[in-house]
C-alpha cells in the first residue's frame, strides 16, 4: 500500500488521523513527565542482573570443567545462563540504550553515545541501519531492509525469483547465524548486489566489522577456552551455544515484530511530507506485538511491545507495557487494527510467509487481511493534503564520516 | 627488456605513493565546520553563515535518529550540544540537529556575523516531528536533561 493510502486504508479523516495524533502526543507527554528515578532504578538493576549472570556463567564452566562428572552439566547450566545474559544484554540494555531512551538519565555510562554491546555489529552501524533506516522507513519495500533482511523475500511485491526457492535454507541460516547477519546488515546487500555500494565505503564498513567481529570471536572461541586449559573443548561448546541461543531468540523476536499477519508494507517514500500524526499511524499498521509476561517481555528487550516502540522508540522500554493499554483503547476506538497473539502463533504466521514467498505468487494465497468496510459517511473522497515536489526525499545513502575516516575503520 | 624491470618499479613506487595519498585524503573529514553535514550548499561548501532554512531535512532526521554530529557526522557524544537563538532556547526547541560541544561552538562562531547564536547542552533530546496544525513545519529538538 501507498503510504499516501494509510489514512483512507484505516478510513480515517485528516481531522480523525490528527486527533489520534493528539492523544498519542498526550500519552508520550505524560512518560515524559514522569520519567525518573523508579525508572532509573530499573534499568540499573537490569544491568545489574545481567552482569552477575554473566559472571556466574563464567564461573559455573571454570569450576565445572576440571571435574570430569560436573563437565558437561556445568557446560550446559553456564552457556545456557550465559546466553540468557547474552539475550537480556542485546535485546532490553543494548538496543534500548542506543536508541538513546535512557539519555535522560544523564549517567555516562547508560548513554546512546557510550553503549557497545555484545554482538559482532559495531554499535555506530546499529543506530544507522536500525534507529534510522529501519526506524524512519518502516516495512517501506526498497527502503526499509529489515523487510527480509536483503536475503529474504518478505512481502509480495517483491519481485519472484528463482532464488527465493531456497528461502526455507536461506532462513534457517540466517536464523542461526543471526549475531552475523546483524553484523551485515548496515552493509546494505541490495544496493551491493545492484551496484550501487561505494566500494570504498564497503571496504571501510567491512573493516569495522572485522575488527569487532574478531573481537567477539576472539572472546568466546579463543580467549575463555583457553582459561579453561585442557577442557577448552567444553568451554568453546558452551560458548557456542550461548551464542546460537541468543541468535535464534533475537531472530524469532524480531521476526515476530513486522511479519505476522496484519502487519503492512508500504510503498511509497513520501516520507517527510508526512505529518506527525500520519507516521505515528504508518508506525501502528506496519509492526505486529504478541503476548506474554513480564519476563517473557524483558526477555525480548519489550519488543513485544512492537507498536509502542514505533510509536515512541525512544521512550523507556520499561513503560511500554502501561502504554500498551492507552495505545490499544485508541485502537479500538479509532477503529485500527492492532496487530497481537501469542509468541508461536506470531512466529508461526511469518514462518508462513518465508514458505509461501520462496514460490511465485500465483502459486500462493495472501494472508493479509483485507481493510475493514468502510462506513457510509467517509465514502465521499477525502481531502488528502498533497505536498510539494520539491520536499520529496530520498533516504540519506551515506553512513556518516565515522565510516570514512581512519579512526572509524582502523 | 633491459627497461622493463625498473619501469616495473617505478609504476609500484607511484602505485604506493598513491595509495598512500588515497589514505591520507580518507583522513580528512568529508564535513567539518565549513562544509557542516547537515546544511546542504549546491557546491557543498559553506559560504555565509548557517542557516535554519538551508538546513537539510533528511539529513537533520538522519543525525537525529542515528545520532550523528550535524557537523562532523560522527557519532555523538556526551554532552550533546545544540545552536540556536535565544527565542529557541527559551522555547526548548531547537531547529538544527544535534551537534558535538566542539562542533557548536565553532558554528556559532561561524554564525556570528548573521545573529547570536548560543550553544546549550544536554545529556538527552526529544526528536519531534512536525504535526499538521503547528506552527513549526521542521522537526525540532528538545533536550531533556540539560548540562
Ligand atoms: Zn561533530
Amino acid at each position: 500500500m501507498a503510504i499516501s493510502d494509510v489514512a483512507e486504508y484505516a478510513h480515517l479523516t485528516d481531522e480523525e488521523v490528527e486527533q489520534l495524533g493528539r492523544e498519542l502526543d498526550a500519552i508520550r507527554a505524560e512518560v515524559e513527565e514522569s520519567r525518573g528515578p523508579a525508572d532509573a532504578a530499573y534499568i540499573r538493576r537490569v544491568i545489574r542482573a545481567q552482569r552477575l549472570m554473566m559472571v556466574a556463567s563464567r564461573v559455573v564452566m571454570a569450576v565445572s570443567a576440571h571435574d570430569d562428572r560436573t563437565r558437561k552439566p556445568g557446560a550446559i547450566a553456564g552457556g545456557t545462563v550465559l546466553g540468557l545474559a547474552k539475550i537480556l544484554e542485546n535485546m532490553e540494555i543494548g538496543h534500548n540504550v542506543m536508541h538513546g531512551q535512557w539519555d535522560w538519565m544523564n549517567d555516562p555510562e547508560i548513554h546512546s553515545s557510550n553503549w557497545e554491546w555484545d554482538t559482532a555489529q559495531p554499535a555506530e552501524q546499529w543506530k544507522h541501519s536500525h534507529n534510522y533506516i529501519h526506524h524512519q522507513f518502516t516495512n517501506v519495500l526498497g527502503h526499509d531492509n529489515d523487510v527480509g533482511y536483503g536475503v529474504l523475500r518478505m512481502a509480495r511485491e517483491q519481485k519472484w525469483t528463482p532464488v527465493s526457492l531456497g528461502q526455507p535454507v536461506y532462513n534457517a541460516l540466517l536464523a542461526g547465524l543471526f549475531q552475523w547477519g546483524v553484523a551485515l546488515h548496515d552493509l546494505d546487500l541490495e544496493r551491493i548486489r545492484k551496484m550501487e555500494k561505494d566500494p570504498k565505503e564497503l571496504r571501510r564498513q567491512l573493516k569495522q566489522i572485522y575488527k569487532k567481529g574478531s573481537r567477539q570471536a576472539l572472546k568466546d572461541y579463543v580467549v575463555y577456552p583457553a582459561m579453561a586449559g585442557k577442557h577448552w573443548r567444553t568451554t568453546l561448546a558452551a560458548n557456542a551455544w550461548a551464542n546460537f541461543m541468543r541468535n535464534m531468540w533475537s531472530y524469532v523476536i524480531i521476526f515476530c515484530g513486522h511479519f505476522p499477519d496484519g502487519a503492512l508494507h508500504f510503498t511509497e517514500e513520501e516520507l517527510e511530507d508526512e505529518t506527525r500524526a500520519e507516521w505515528y499511524l504508518r508506525q501502528i499498521l506496519g509492526a505486529a506485538n504478541f503476548k506474554g509476561g513480564p519476563l517473557l517481555h524483558v526477555m525480548s528487550g519489550n519488543l513485544g511491545f512492537q507498536i509502542e516502540h514505533h510509536l515512541f522508540p525512544d521512550l523507556p522500554s520499561n513503560r511500554y507495557a502501561e502504554i500498551s493499554v492507552k495505545v490499544r483503547a485508541l485502537c479500538e476506538k479509532y477503529d485500527i487494527p492492532y496487530t497481537t497473539g501469542p509468541l508461536p502463533v506470531q512466529y508461526g504466521q511469518a514462518l508462513r510467509t518465508i514458505m509461501k514467498l520462496s514460490l511465485p505468487n500465483g502459486m500462493t494465497s495472501s494472508n493479509s487481511p483485507n481493510p475493514p468496510p468502510p462506513e457510509q459517511e467517509n465514502m465521499i473522497p477525502l481531502d488528502r493534503r498533497r505536498k510539494s515536489e520539491s520536499e520529496r526525499p530520498t533516504r540519506r545513502e551515506e553512513t556518516g564520516s565515522w565510516s570514512r575516516t581512519a579512526r572509524g575503520a582502523s | 627488456m633491459v627497461a622493463h624491470g625498473p619501469r616495473r618499479l617505478v609504476s609500484l613506487r607511484s602505485l604506493l605513493v598513491r595509495g598512500a595519498q588515497a589514505v591520507a585524503a580518507d583522513d580528512t573529514p568529508d564535513h567539518h565546520v565549513d562544509r557542516p553535514y547537515a546544511w546542504t550548499h549546491d557546491d557543498g561548501s559553506l559560504t555565509l553563515a548557517p542557516e535554519v532554512e538551508a538546513l537539510d531535512r533528511t539529513r537533520v532526521t538522519q543525525c537525529a535518529l542515528s545520532r550523528v554530529c550535524g557537523v562532523c557526522a560522527e557519532p555523538l557524544r556526551r554532552p550533546v550540544a545544540f545552536v540556536g537563538t535565544d527565542e529557541e532556547r527559551a522555547r526548548n526547541a531547537f531547529h538544527a540537529p544535534p551537534l558535538h560541544q566542539v562542533c557548536a561552538d565553532a558554528l556559532v562562531v561561524r554564525r556570528e556575523v548573521a545573529g547570536a547564536w548560543t550553544v546549550t547542552t544536554t545529556s538527552g533530546f526529544e526528536f519531534v516531528r512536525p504535526g499538521r496544525d503547528e506552527p513549526e513545519t521542521r522537526p525540532t529538538f528538545q533536550p531533556n536533561s540539560l548540562l
